[in-house]
Parts: C-alpha cells; sequence; structure tokens
C-alpha cells in the first residue's frame, strides 16, 4: 500500500498539512497516513521517527510543517530524507489556507541536469494525472542567456530547447523571468494561482541553492515539496 | 578476440593499393585470378593501384586486363633496382604521393585506402622499406602485410601472412561489400570531421542541426533513423513556406531517412565528414553494430541516399518515407516506388523514394534513394521527382557516393582556410563553410532563413543576415548562389514598392522580415524573458532597404559582372534610393533627417537620425545615382539630399554618435554589467537598457564594416575604442563581425577572441538555441571575419582586388582559397610575404602597394605588420 505522511503535531499545523496530504494522495492515487508527534518529544527523536517513518517502503513523501516541530527538525528531516517532503509554510497552518486539491503546480527549473532529473518523475506524473505543469525559469546574472536576438522567435527557440532538455513532458507551459531567483517562484507561485511549489535540492543547507529553497518556503503561500537531488550529472549545458 | 564486425580491413575502402609481384603475382604464378579482381574492383567503383618493379612498361603489361570501370587503375613503380631506399629521393613514395593527390582531387582521403603489401618490415627501419612505401601521408590508410615479416612489422601495419591467398580474399571482400551493399565509411582525419558520441542527452538536438546535409535547395537534419523522443526530423526547401502572415514559416516536407531499429543503439559515434559531405553513424559496443552513411546529392539537386545496415533481427526498413509533423500529406505509388507529397495552400513539397534490402554475413542492409521536388506556386510534379530517381538508380549509391566526394573536393579546391597553428580553428571555419553550402545552393533564386534550413528556428524568415551577413561570405564561395540571394530580393521589388506605398512613400521598402510573397512578416509581439514586448523592428528598422541595395553591389563587385547593376540590379538601386528621398524630412536648416527608426542595435527603439541608417540611406542615394549619370535629374536630387543627410560625425571627437541623444544616455559599459557575450536586455530589463549607452551589436561600426568609405577617414579606431565596451553582444550577429572590426583596426589578437566565441557559437551551442536551426548570420561573419578580417580583402568598383592582412599573434600563416573576380584565388599569408595564385588575370593590390596584374603564382613582399 502506498501512502503519503502526514506529520502532525499538537501546535496547530495539523488540518493544513493533513489536507495537503490528503490532496497529494489524490493526485497520487494513495492513503494519507498520519503521525503524531507529541508536544515535549525531543528534537533528536521526532527527527529520527520522522525518517523511520518516511523511510518505510510504502511512504512515498511526507508533509510537514515548516517550523513547529521542536528545533529545526523540519528542515533537519528535509535534509536528510531520500525522499520527497511538504513543507507547508508557517502561514498556511489553517485548513482554510490550505489548498484541498492539487490542479497547478510550479516547476522552478534552474537549467542544470540535476535538478530536471530529480524532479522529471514527479513532473511526468502531475502532467499524466491532469495536473497543470508551470515550469519557470529565472534568468539571473549567471543563467541569462548569451543571445537574445529576437523577441518572438528566441523566446520560441529557447522555451523550446529548454523544455526539450528539462521537461520533456506534453502540456507542460512555461515561464520566463529576470531577476531574484527566489523573489520571482514567490511572485510566480501569486500570479499563477498553484497549489503546490516543487523544487529539487541538493539537501545541502547553506549553501546557494538551499539557501533560495529556505527563501522560498519561507516567503511562499502554498506549499513546498522538495525532492532530494541523487544523480550526479554533467556540469549544466545552457540553457 | 577478433571480431569479424570490427576488423580494421572489413570495411569498405574506396581504393586498394597492392604489391603486384610480392604480394600479387609471385614468380611463376598464375595472373588471371588477380587480374579479374582487378577487373571487379573498377567495375564496382573502386580506384586500383598497382606497384611493381621496373619500368612503367613492365608494370603496365601485368595487369593486362583493364575492362572499363568507373574505378581507375594506376600503375606505380618502385624505385632504383627493386626496392625503394630510404631516406633518398624515391620513385615508389613519389608515385604513391602522385596517387593520394589524385585521390584527394576526387574526394578520397588516405582513411579509405587499403594497402596490401609485405616486408613492410621490422619496426624502426622505416615506413619506405616495404613493398609499398608507407609514406607519411598515408597515416590514416589500413596497411596490411601478407608477407611473413619475420623481423615483425611496423606497429602501422597489420600483420596477417598468408601471401597470395589472402591478397585475393581481401579483394574479394571489397568486391562483396560493394555487392551486398554493405556500408561504407569515411576518412576519420581529425582536420575534416566533427564528431559525436551522443553521450549527452542535451546535445542531441543540437547535432541534428550541426549535422544537418543540404544540396540544391534542400536540406535533412541529421536526425539519428529510429524514432527518438524529443528528435525533431526535418526535411525542409528553400523559399517552401506555408502559413500566412507573422506565422508563416517553412513546409516540412516527407521524411526519408526513419527505420525501425530494436533496439536501438545506446551509444554510438556520429561523424560529419565536411570533405566529403556524407554522415555516418556507428554503434558502439554491439556487435554486429548498426552503420549508416547518408548523403544530400551535391551534383543532382533533391536527390538523397543513405545505406544502413545492423544485425539482421534489429532492423526494419518500413516505409521509406513517412509524414512530417505537420501539412496534408498524401501517399501512394508510382512506377513501383513510393511516393508522399505535402501541401499547403499554393506551396508543395513531394519526394519519390525507393529502396533495396538485402542481407550479408549476419547484417541485414538497406539502400535508400529518395529524389525530392518542390514549388512555392503550385503542385510539385512527382514525375520530375520519378526521374531523379531513376537516374539515381542507375547511377547507383555507389556512384552517388564518389560524385558526391568529387563534388565536394571540387568545392574545397576552390574554397578552404588553412590555419596550421589552430588546426581547431581551422576545422570550426570548414564547418561554417560547409553549412554555408549546405543552406545556399541554389542558383535561380535562394531565401536564406536566420537558421537556413537547418531546423524550425525563426521560422525560415529571411533577415538582413541573409543580406549583410550571409551573401559577403557566399559571394566569396559560389558567386551564382550569391546571385540567386540577390534574385530572391529582386523578384520581391513589388512588394516592396506596396510596402512604401502603405507608408505613403516613393519607391521600394523591404521588410524587416520577408518569407515567400515579400511581404513584412516580422511578428508584432514577443517576450525578453519573462516580458511581454512589442516588435517595433517590423516598423521601424528600415536599414535594410539600403542593405539589399548593398548587397546587390557587393555581388557586382565581387563577380566582376560589370552588368549586373545596370541590368537586373538597376530596378532595386533606383527605387530603394526613391524610398529614402521621399523618406528624409529636411529641417529649417536644410538639414535632411530620418526619424523614428531602429538601428542594428535594437536595444534603442524609435530613435532619430540613426548613425548607421542615415549613413546607408546616404551610400544607396548616392549609389543610385551614379548608376542614373550626371544628367538624371532625379539623380542630381538623390545626391544633394544625401549630402544633407546628418550622419551624427563629432569631428571634435572622432565619433559617430549613434543616434540624436545617444551620448546624452546613463555611459554604463558592459565592464559594469556583465562579461559580455550576454543579452543585456534580459538582465537589466528594456526600459533600463534604454537609457543606457549599452548597445546589442555593433551600430555605428557596422558603417565601417559596410561602407568604409562613407566613414570619416582614421574613425573605425576611435569608434571602436568608444563602442566596443559599450557591446553586450547580445545578438548572434556581432561577435563575428566585430572580429573583423578588429582586425582592421589592427587588434587582430583581440579579433581572434572573437572570433573563437563566433566559432563555438552553433558548435558549442553557446545560445542554446542551435538545436532550432544554426545561425547563418554567424557562419557567413565568421567567413567574413578571415576574409575581410584578417586577409584584408576588399573589392571595390574599379575591380582591383585590395588585400591589408592582420594575423593574430598566434597564428603564423592563414591559408585562404576563394572566389573572386571570376577567378579563383589561392593566398598564402605570413608576417613577411603573401603567396598569390590565380586562374586567371586580377588585379592585387598588397598593402598600400602599387596594384599589379597577377597571373598564376606570385609571391607579394609584405611592407609592414
Amino acid at each position: 500500500m502506498r501512502h503519503v505522511l502526514a506529520v502532525v503535531d499538537d501546535t496547530g499545523g495539523a488540518s493544513g498539512v493533513i489536507a495537503v496530504a490528503g490532496a497529494m494522495a489524490e493526485v497520487l492515487r494513495a492513503d494519507v497516513r498520519e503521525v503524531r508527534i507529541a508536544v515535549g518529544s525531543g528534537g533528536r527523536d521526532v527527527e529520527t521517527a520522522v525518517l523511520h517513518e518516511l523511510e518505510q517502503k510504502g511512504t512515498i513523501l511526507g508533509v510537514l510543517a515548516d517550523g513547529t516541530l521542536p528545533g529545526d527538525v523540519s528542515w533537519r528531516v528535509v535534509r536528510r530524507s531520500t525522499k520527497p517532503v511538504i513543507l507547508l509554510p508557517s502561514r498556511m497552518r489553517t485548513p482554510e489556507a490550505s489548498r484541498k486539491v492539487i490542479s497547478r503546480v510550479l516547476l522552478p527549473l534552474d537549467g542544470s541536469p540535476e535538478a530536471a532529473a530529480a524532479v522529471t518523475e514527479t513532473a511526468g506524473l502531475f502532467t499524466r494525472t491532469g495536473v497543470d505543469l508551470v515550469v519557470l525559469h529565472v534568468f539571473d546574472q549567471v543563467t541569462t542567456p548569451r543571445c537574445w536576438d529576437q523577441a518572438a522567435h528566441a523566446r520560441q527557440a529557447w522555451e523550446e530547447e529548454f523544455l526539450a532538455r528539462h521537461c520533456a513532458h506534453p502540456g507542460v507551459r512555461m515561464e520566463l523571468r529576470s531577476g531574484v531567483v527566489e523573489e520571482q517562484v514567490v511572485n510566480v507561485a501569486v500570479e499563477e494561482y498553484v497549489d503546490l511549489i516543487t523544487l529539487g535540492w541538493s539537501r545541502r543547507i547553506g549553501r546557494g541553492r538551499a539557501r533560495t529553497v529556505r527563501r522560498i518556503v519561507a516567503d511562499a503561500d502554498v506549499p513546498v515539496m522538495l525532492i532530494p537531488m541523487t544523480r550526479r550529472a554533467a556540469p549544466p549545458p545552457p540553457p | 578476440m577478433d571480431d569479424p564486425h570490427h576488423r580494421p580491413y572489413d570495411r569498405t575502402f574506396e581504393a586498394v593499393m597492392f604489391d603486384w609481384y610480392a604480394t600479387g603475382v609471385p614468380g611463376g604464378a598464375c595472373a588471371v585470378p588477380i587480374r579479374r579482381r582487378v577487373a571487379m574492383l573498377r567495375a564496382a567503383g573502386v580506384d586500383v593501384v598497382v606497384m611493381g618493379d621496373g619500368d612503367r612498361d613492365t608494370v603496365g603489361g601485368e595487369p593486362r586486363a583493364r575492362p572499363d570501370g568507373p574505378g581507375r587503375l594506376w600503375l606505380c613503380v618502385r624505385g632504383g633496382d627493386g626496392g625503394p631506399t630510404e631516406g633518398g629521393p624515391d620513385d615508389g613514395a613519389e608515385a604513391v604521393r602522385a596517387v593520394l593527390v589524385s585521390l584527394a582531387e576526387r574526394g578520397v582521403g588516405a582513411g579509405l585506402i587499403l594497402i596490401i603489401g609485405d616486408r613492410f618490415g621490422p619496426p624502426g627501419r622505416g615506413t619506405l622499406g616495404g613493398s609499398i612505401p608507407l609514406i607519411p601521408e598515408m597515416a590514416r590508410a589500413t596497411a596490411v602485410s601478407v608477407g611473413p615479416e619475420p623481423g615483425g612489422s611496423p606497429p602501422e601495419v597489420l600483420h596477417l601472412g598468408g601471401g597470395p591467398a589472402t591478397l585475393l580474399s581481401l579483394l574479394d571482400r571489397q568486391v562483396r561489400r560493394r555487392r551486398h551493399r554493405r556500408t561504407p565509411g569515411v576518412d576519420d582525419d581529425p582536420a575534416w570531421t566533427i564528431r559525436e558520441t551522443g553521450g549527452d542527452p542535451a546535445r542531441h538536438r543540437v547535432t541534428e542541426a550541426l549535422f544537418t546535409l543540404g544540396a540544391g535547395g534542400f536540406a535533412t537534419r541529421g536526425s539519428v533513423e529510429e524514432p527518438t523522443p524529443g528528435s525533431v526530423p526535418l526535411v525542409l526547401a528553400a523559399g517552401i513556406y506555408t502559413g500566412g502572415g507573422a506565422g508563416q514559416h517553412l513546409l516540412p516536407g516527407p521524411l526519408w531517412t526513419g527505420l525501425l531499429l530494436d533496439p536501438p543503439p545506446e551509444e554510438d559515434l556520429r561523424t560529419l565528414d565536411l570533405r566529403s559531405g556524407v554522415l555516418t553513424r556507428e554503434e558502439t559496443g554491439h556487435t554486429p553494430p548498426v552503420r549508416m552513411l547518408r548523403l544530400a546529392c551535391v551534383s543532382r539537386p533533391g536527390v538523397v541516399a543513405m545505406r544502413a545496415e545492423a544485425g539482421a533481427g534489429r532492423l526494419r526498413a518500413g516505409s521509406p518515407l513517412r509524414p512530417p509533423p505537420e501539412g496534408q500529406v498524401t501517399e501512394g505509388r508510382l512506377d513501383g516506388h513510393s511516393w508522399a507529397r505535402v501541401a499547403a495552400g499554393r506551396a508543395g513539397m513531394a519526394a519519390v523514394a525507393a529502396q533495396r534490402v538485402g542481407r550479408d554475413d549476419g547484417v541485414r542492409t538497406l539502400e535508400r534513394i529518395a529524389a525530392y521536388v518542390a514549388d512555392p506556386a503550385r503542385r510539385p510534379v512527382l514525375r520530375d521527382a520519378a526521374a531523379a530517381l531513376e537516374a539515381a538508380e542507375r547511377a547507383g549509391f555507389d556512384r552517388l557516393l564518389a560524385e558526391q566526394r568529387a563534388a565536394w573536393a571540387a568545392r574545397w579546391e576552390d574554397v578552404d582556410v588553412s590555419i596550421p597553428d589552430d588546426p581547431a580553428a581551422q576545422l570550426a571555419v570548414r564547418f561554417a563553410l560547409f553549412q554555408l553550402w549546405n543552406n545556399v545552393d541554389r542558383r535561380d533564386e535562394v531565401a536564406v532563413g536566420a537558421r537556413g534550413l537547418s531546423g524550425g528556428g525563426y521560422a525560415g524568415h529571411v533577415f538582413w543576415d541573409a543580406d549583410v551577413f550571409v551573401l559577403p561570405a557566399v559571394a566569396s564561395m559560389r558567386p551564382a548562389e550569391a546571385g540567386a540571394m540577390v534574385a530572391y530580393r529582386l523578384r520581391r521589388l513589388a512588394a516592396a514598392r506596396a510596402r512604401a506605398a502603405a507608408v505613403d512613400c516613393a519607391g521600394a521598402r523591404f521588410p524587416w522580415e520577408s518569407a515567400a510573397t515579400g511581404d513584412d512578416v516580422t511578428p508584432e509581439s514577443g517576450h525578453l524573458g519573462g516580458e511581454a514586448v512589442p516588435i517595433l523592428t517590423g516598423q521601424l528598422e528600415e536599414h535594410i532597404t539600403a542593405d539589399i541595395a548593398w548587397a546587390a553591389v557587393h555581388h557586382a563587385r565581387w563577380s566582376g559582372d560589370r552588368g549586373f547593376l545596370d541590368g537586373p540590379a538597376r530596378p532595386l538601386l533606383i527605387e530603394t534610393a526613391r524610398y529614402w528621398a521621399s523618406r528624409c524630412q529636411v529641417d529649417d536648416e536644410g538639414g535632411a533627417h530620418l526619424g523614428d527608426v531602429i538601428g542594428p542595435d535594437e536595444y534603442h527603439e524609435a530613435v532619430t537620425d540613426n548613425a548607421f541608417t542615415n549613413v546607408m540611406a546616404r551610400w544607396n542615394l548616392r549609389r543610385a545615382a551614379d548608376l542614373v549619370g550626371p544628367d538624371h535629374a532625379e539623380g542630381r536630387r538623390w545626391r544633394a539630399l544625401a549630402d544633407r543627410l546628418v550622419d551624427g560625425y563629432h569631428p571634435a571627437s572622432g565619433l559617430y554618435e549613434q543616434f540624436a541623444g545617444y551620448f546624452r544616455l546613463e555611459p554604463l559599459t558592459m565592464e559594469q554589467v556583465a562579461v559580455p557575450p550576454v543579452a543585456a536586455d534580459l538582465l537589466l530589463g528594456r526600459k533600463r537598457l534604454a537609457a543606457t549607452q549599452i548597445i546589442k551589436q555593433p551600430d555605428v561600426l557596422m558603417l565601417h564594416h559596410l561602407v568604409p568609405e562613407e566613414a570619416e577617414a582614421g574613425s573605425l579606431e576611435r569608434n571602436l575604442d568608444f563602442y566596443g565596451p559599450r557591446t553586450a553582444h547580445g545578438s548572434s550577429l556581432s561577435p563575428a563581425i566585430t572580429a573583423c572590426l578588429l582586425s582592421r583596426a589592427g587588434r587582430p589578437d583581440e579579433a581572434l577572441d572573437l572570433l573563437r566565441v563566433a566559432l563555438a557559437l552553433d558548435l558549442d551551442d553557446l545560445t542554446g538555441t542551435t538545436a532550432t536551426g544554426l545561425h547563418m548570420a554567424t557562419l557567413g561573419g565568421v567567413w567574413q571575419a578571415l576574409l575581410t578580417g584578417f586577409a584584408g580583402a576588399r573589392v571595390g568598383d574599379d575591380g582591383i582586388l585590395r588585400l591589408d592582412p592582420r594575423l593574430p599573434t598566434a597564428w603564423g600563416s592563414l591559408g585562404l582559397r576563394f572566389r573572386c573576380l571570376g577567378r579563383r584565388v589561392r593566398l598564402d599569408i605570413t608576417r613577411e610575404s603573401v603567396d598569390v595564385w590565380t586562374d586567371g588575370e586580377l588585379w592585387l593590390r598588397l598593402d598600400a602597394a602599387e596594384a599589379r596584374r597577377l597571373d598564376g603564382p606570385a609571391r607579394l613582399p609584405r611592407r609592414r605588420e
């Protein structure tokens, strides 16, 4: 039996976690399994317990509220888990604020093969189950293309190739932005009314991309699914 | 372990060289078997080289039977008293060299030669000691010894032993390979081949564009044969469009390369052989491997051919023609062959194909030949394609391949580059030339889109890229094709007249983006990254009208066709001048202005008095005035107006102001923004950028490139110093032409740095968009950077070729072959001298020396550098 693990505690985030876990379970055609953390449990114990549940064979992914578990347990779990984890930003702790269905997902991709590889299976799953998938790429000082010859033709050519390399699933829509990645991810999530942000991440707290991920989780109005990157690939080619 | 499918001698060779006495017919033996093989090989198109002792008559008498055959027979005499001597003059070695030269003239490199001999001798004895002299030029040949070699054979020689029996067996294998239509290979010469292992999935579609093969106005992308996710196989034809308005795009034709391979190759090596114009593929890690060779016949417009082979259970041919991704497809059979036709509106493309499937030694073989026809105005005639196919079938695949090699050899004989100190740059320049030939190969009329025929990018729309970047390169490669590019514009003069009339102007105004009819097909909106923006180039980027007039003049100058401007191009020059005359506004003080335009720097829109546009318009007016003569009243008005056109030149600074008000913008340089090349508009945003002096590509400097005679003397250097640091090179057109300008300004080392960017643009996919097609303007710009930039080659109205070479420090010499003024010209440039060869009379002026008449070879000393 496959299930989505809902990690709930007594601090008020439970209903949101359960709602998101239920919505994801519907997409994944899985059940929800709740794991309740008692108030007063030690951080290390909670981390161990949650990771143990996550690593169970039937667990597809876990859902946690950011910042409610003792210490920095949520991030420690995310860092050590080999399975995807959805973090609920702190502002989403009420059932009213939680999405009941996942119908549109934002998938920010930085153009690296690692990030694309991490999310490709999930992206395929979303598109197969009718979820509207919006791929976002943000041009910054590092990722801005060398040339952009003509605004209509260049966009078409660039987008076509980016999707072919990084998210070759039917029906995917692409958004491009320029600026600070975390800000643009949060902005586009609002503009596009997405129900979930899905990110591939290196699981290394403190590195550039991880900082970006933490900012997104802190500022987003929707749950953020973090999919650990496990595959090492060649250096990212442009775009 | 001996794998019969990977034996070095179990390949298809184009020439076989063997020793008559030692390995073929030892003393007293019967010569009949060997004569029969020689005859069969020659009949199959294989060149045979017989090495023998004694004098030429003696050697010539030995093979006796010399049936006619496409394959040639060479008789080589080993020198002296029975064997060449090491290190000294050697008749045998010289004879072999002569054979190699002759083979090379037919496009057969050393890697396609099988050498069979004996007595090659022990390692260290030297390569001249055996029955066949292994001269260094034959390093890539496959050498086999069938003799005893008691002392061992040199490492480059494969020792099989077995004497004459083995020789006969090896020759039989070659005959058999041809009879069974086995897939030939190429000469793996690193100076001529682009290789891809297919290991990086991100490169797959890039490779499809890089490996495009084209001829006769048709091109096939280099997609792999089996269905592959993400693959974009396309066959496109020049000038065959579908759709309307801005959505007009090249019509994909029926696909001819599709095969079913089960399982598909996991790893392979694909090789584009620039020298012979063929693409090959060989699977690695599997036996028998999948092998493929394909070509687009240069000498038979529209004819394409391929051979493929794989393990008998893996390869299924399927239908030889498959439907393209769009268009109305009809299919059927005609005279026993498959045909398919794609129609869209009035345009259409059709193909007729034949294929043969066979079997040999556990391998299934496939041979497929197809012929394409296309018509922009009506349904293409299948019978025309069928006739072309029938002729190709009669010739046979081997003949088509031989023709292909010879045709490409002839191209490279006329146009080539040699940079001994920089083989990587040399190969990349050859790639640029190769793809220019592939994409511009028509003599009646040719529409050269921004990505040529190598992909669907830019919809096949024709920009100034064609006239200013591609045409000057083609003019020095294939004058007739350059004429066809001008013809494309001339035949759309009526549309240009209508466009001018639509904006209440006289004359002719050409569209910024053009396709089938010559109407403007520029999209009206697009995206800078994520920012939706209006596209104003269709309305405002007017310099293209003068650019097209310039292209016609450039073609006339380089081809030496003095009647062209007075004849076919005359209406174009006159009508474009009329346009400018009606477009200019004269102020109260008599100054003439052009307002609301976009220059080549597209970061600043709707500007007034863009220096490039104004100077090009001025040049256009003056040129037309010259054409009509001083007695022509309208011409006198053009000249007077031209003299009043402001050009933004500031004598005190020596700078041209790019447009009115440019110098008042924020003086930002790229040093403060990012390392170029970079799309600065994506980085900074459109509005922010428009308030700065950052520019997309050379703008003022383009007038120094195109019409230096219109620019103030000595102004290039100052303007390069000023505008260079402000240039983002955010256009793919920019690096190559800037390299050209840097060379002219005496900064060839900086020029080489930028040339390398241009050379890598497609080969390394620097833009991330090569998958949608090659950047034709960059390819043309690369050749301009070599010829006009480093060699300083220009042709004026006086019919004199001027040279002013500037070599970068890293290059000790630069060799160029090109067409000019109806002649074939070869240059070998060093810092001390320029060796020139022409195939007829040519007036040439080197550096500041007097012009001199040349005919044949000459060494001209340099005055400076």
